[in-house]
């Protein structure tokens, strides 16, 4: 079945600048996110997975546009979004929705529930009175929650039952997109699974598009259908799941997976370890940005930067060992 | 006796809210010297406090230990003096937190920070203690150490931090090392790194390590032996390749079901149903029954004991023969 484009980023850049010296004149750039093409389809999970600083989440908010994009373009549904003014990208947003990390800090602690989910409908001017109120039950059953929850405060549940609110705030909107930026990191292992699960099924529910966001690439893995890896503000990898998984071919992929412990004892693996920290992005190395670090780095990776090249079957890996 | 700590029978509880919760109850974890013990279970099932209590580090008030001791050396630790207990503390048992950059103080420099311990414990001379300093960060993998003394903490990264963490829990060669979540704070491609160090200098050194996290695999790959928690109680403990092979305690298989695995493919991850319930509303009977799938009318009344079921294997459980690791 060949799916539809989505969203498609082209050559995407977003610097920030770094400030110093008396006048705070700007000296320099932080590239967090360095020149990254990307398309999602309807109904696709990409998986984003790098260290942290790598940019992962910087991409996720240039591409909802929480963050004005410094170069490249943003296509949602073939509509160049780039630099639309906030009244015009108001209905691009009901679209495009994000889950965040922290259900701690997400929710507004002075907000019934109530209001916390149904803020976007009276933003978008959606639904009155009792129809609202139907819908953001039937919401918070949808993800899981009881009825009753509509009048209670954030306070009164546990991590998992607010990621669960998060993600009703997300669906009211009906969007096609959500951004899921380490949507279980601050949850019980237990507890992971459960939201794992509810991403799943909802995706499969309303046909929803999802970047998802995460560190943890066992998740990653579970739920995408692609993943991107992602180094330094550049993606070095990507490729359908199961295939990067059984033959990642860029040496920070395979460095990566391999430094997953695995929950089998029998299984005695060597731990592979990567020497030093992740380069400033301020001033990545020359060539490619990965050879300070890389095991089998060769002169010519000191001055050339690979490009991401197709490798076959949708694989495409940024190395000139590959 | 081989062993490096006895804890036993520990209760502690806490006040909230004007009322006692008790969030510790009846934790015994036996560690051999030169063994790696992974305590592992998930937020609020007291592994932490149970650490924190070896080093005699729980606020009172509104924490109390209630009962139990903690043997070593042939002695109680909790019935030490204060003072006693300061020159056991960092110097023949440390510790090792999650958060290694706000567990460093930011204004002195990370060699000063290590030389501390040297200075309160051994009686040494600033030049020995210098470069016994040195010797101390490359055996952690401190690239640079000479100059690497000179920095502060903001200047180093995440993983540094740790690294520099271990150096002061080494310093003075302890017995017993407690590792709280030591890598959980940290990106994957370090942790291996830490883990791997670790165990390098447990075998090195032959020092006990109790190692507390909420992975599993963490736990597959450097731990000996394994006790699990939850709510306030160890469910299962026994060694790591028996518990992994062939668990018998519901709560362990759910945990194992719960994480995706990096090789093979399952479609729905096995989630154990609900939340773990609060210290302050343990239910009578077993504290897992509302989220068990096995669970019976017994487990609501009757609360099952930790028992053995063979090679040093044990589970609390009334139905832990039948209990299976469906995959």
């Amino acid at each position: 079945m060949p799916f539809k484009e989505l969203i498609k980023i082209d050559k995407l850049k977003k610097y920030f600048p770094v400030k110093s010296g008396v006048l705070s004149r700007v000296t320099n750039f932080v590239k967090a996110v360095d020149g990254i093409d990307l398309c999602i389809a309807e109904g696709q999970t990409i998986g984003l997975v790098g260290e942290s600083g790598c940019g992962k989440t910087t991409l996720g908010k240039t591409i909802l546009k929480l963050l004005e994009p410094t170069d490249g373009k943003i296509l949602f549904e073939n509509n160049d979004i780039t630099h639309l003014s906030p009244s015009k990208m108001r209905p691009y947003r009901r679209e495009m929705q994000i889950v965040f990390q922290d259900p701690y800090g997400s929710l507004n602690p002075r907000m019934k529930v109530e209001s916390i989910v149904s803020e976007g409908l009276t933003i978008h001017n959606i639904s009155q009175g009792q129809e609202r109120k139907d819908l953001i039950r039937e919401l918070l059953i949808t993800v899981g929650l009881r009825e009753d929850a509509l009048s209670r405060y954030p306070h009164e549940f546990s991590g998992g039952q607010r990621q669960r609110i998060a993600i009703a705030r997300a669906l009211a909107l009906k969007p096609k997109f959500i951004v899921c930026d380490e949507p279980i990191s601050a949850l019980d292992v237990s507890v992971q699974a459960q939201i794992i699960n509810l991403f799943i099924e909802l995706q499969e529910k309303f046909k929803l598009a999802y970047l998802f966001i995460s560190h943890d690439l066992r998740v990653v893995r579970h739920i995408s259908d692609k993943v991107a890896v992602m180094y330094l503000g550049k993606i070095v990898e990507i490729s359908p799941s199961k295939e990067l998984y059984k033959n990642p071919l860029h040496p920070y992929t395979r460095i990566l997976i391999s430094s997953v412990p695995i929950a089998n004892p029998g299984r005695k693996r060597e731990m592979t370890a990567l020497k030093g920290d992740v380069p400033s992005p301020i001033n990545p190395p020359s060539g490619c940005s990965f050879h300070p670090r890389c095991p089998i780095a060769v002169e010519k990776c000191k001055t050339i930067e690979p490009e991401l090249r197709d490798v076959g079957s949708e694989h495409f890996a940024s190395c000139h060992l590959v | 006796m081989n062993y490096a700590l006895q804890i036993k029978d520990l209760r502690i509880s806490f006040e909230s809210e004007g009322k006692r919760v008790e969030v510790v109850s009846g934790v015994s974890i036996n560690i051999h010297k030169g063994k790696i013990v992974g305590v592992v279970g998930e937020s609020g099932c007291g592994k932490t406090v149970t650490a924190l209590s070896v080093m005699r580090l729980i606020p009172d008030p509104p924490g109390k230990i209630d009962a139990g001791e903690v043997i070593f050396d042939g002695a109680d630790l909790l019935k030490y003096a204060d003072r006693d207990m300061r020159s056991i503390r960092g110097n023949r048992i440390s510790m090792i937190f999650q958060e290694p950059i706000s567990a460093l103080n930011p204004v002195f420099t990370v060699g000063d920070q290590i030389g501390e311990a040297l200075r309160t414990h051994l009686n040494i001379s600033r030049k020995e203690e210098k470069e016994r300093v040195i010797e101390l960060l490359k055996l952690v993998g401190i690239p640079a150490p000479e100059r690497r003394m000179n920095n502060y903490p903001h200047e180093m990264s995440g993983g540094m931090s740790q690294r520099v963490m271990i150096a002061m829990a080494l310093a003075c060669s302890p017995e017993v090392l407690i590792a709280d979540e030591p890598t959980t704070a940290l990106d994957v491609t370090i942790q291996a790194g830490i883990l791997r160090l670790i165990d390098d200098l447990r075998a090195r050194l032959g020092m006990a390590v109790l190692l507390i996290t909420h992975d599993l695999g963490i736990i597959a790959e450097v731990a000996d032996e394994v006790y699990v928690m939850y709510a306030g109680k160890v469910v299962e403990q026994g060694f790591t390749t028996d518990i992994f092979k062939e668990p018998h305690h519901p709560y362990t298989v759910g945990l194992l079901n719960s994480v995706p695995d990096l090789h093979e493919n399952k479609e729905m991850l096995n989630a154990i149903p609900g939340v773990v319930p609060s210290p302050d509303n343990f239910p009578i009977g077993c504290r897992f029954q509302d989220r068990c799938p096995l669970v019976i009318d017994k487990c609501r009344t009757n609360e099952p004991p930790l028992e053995e079921i063979g090679n040093g294997h044990k589970a609390a459980c009334w139905r832990a023969a039948e209990v299976k690791q469906e995959n």
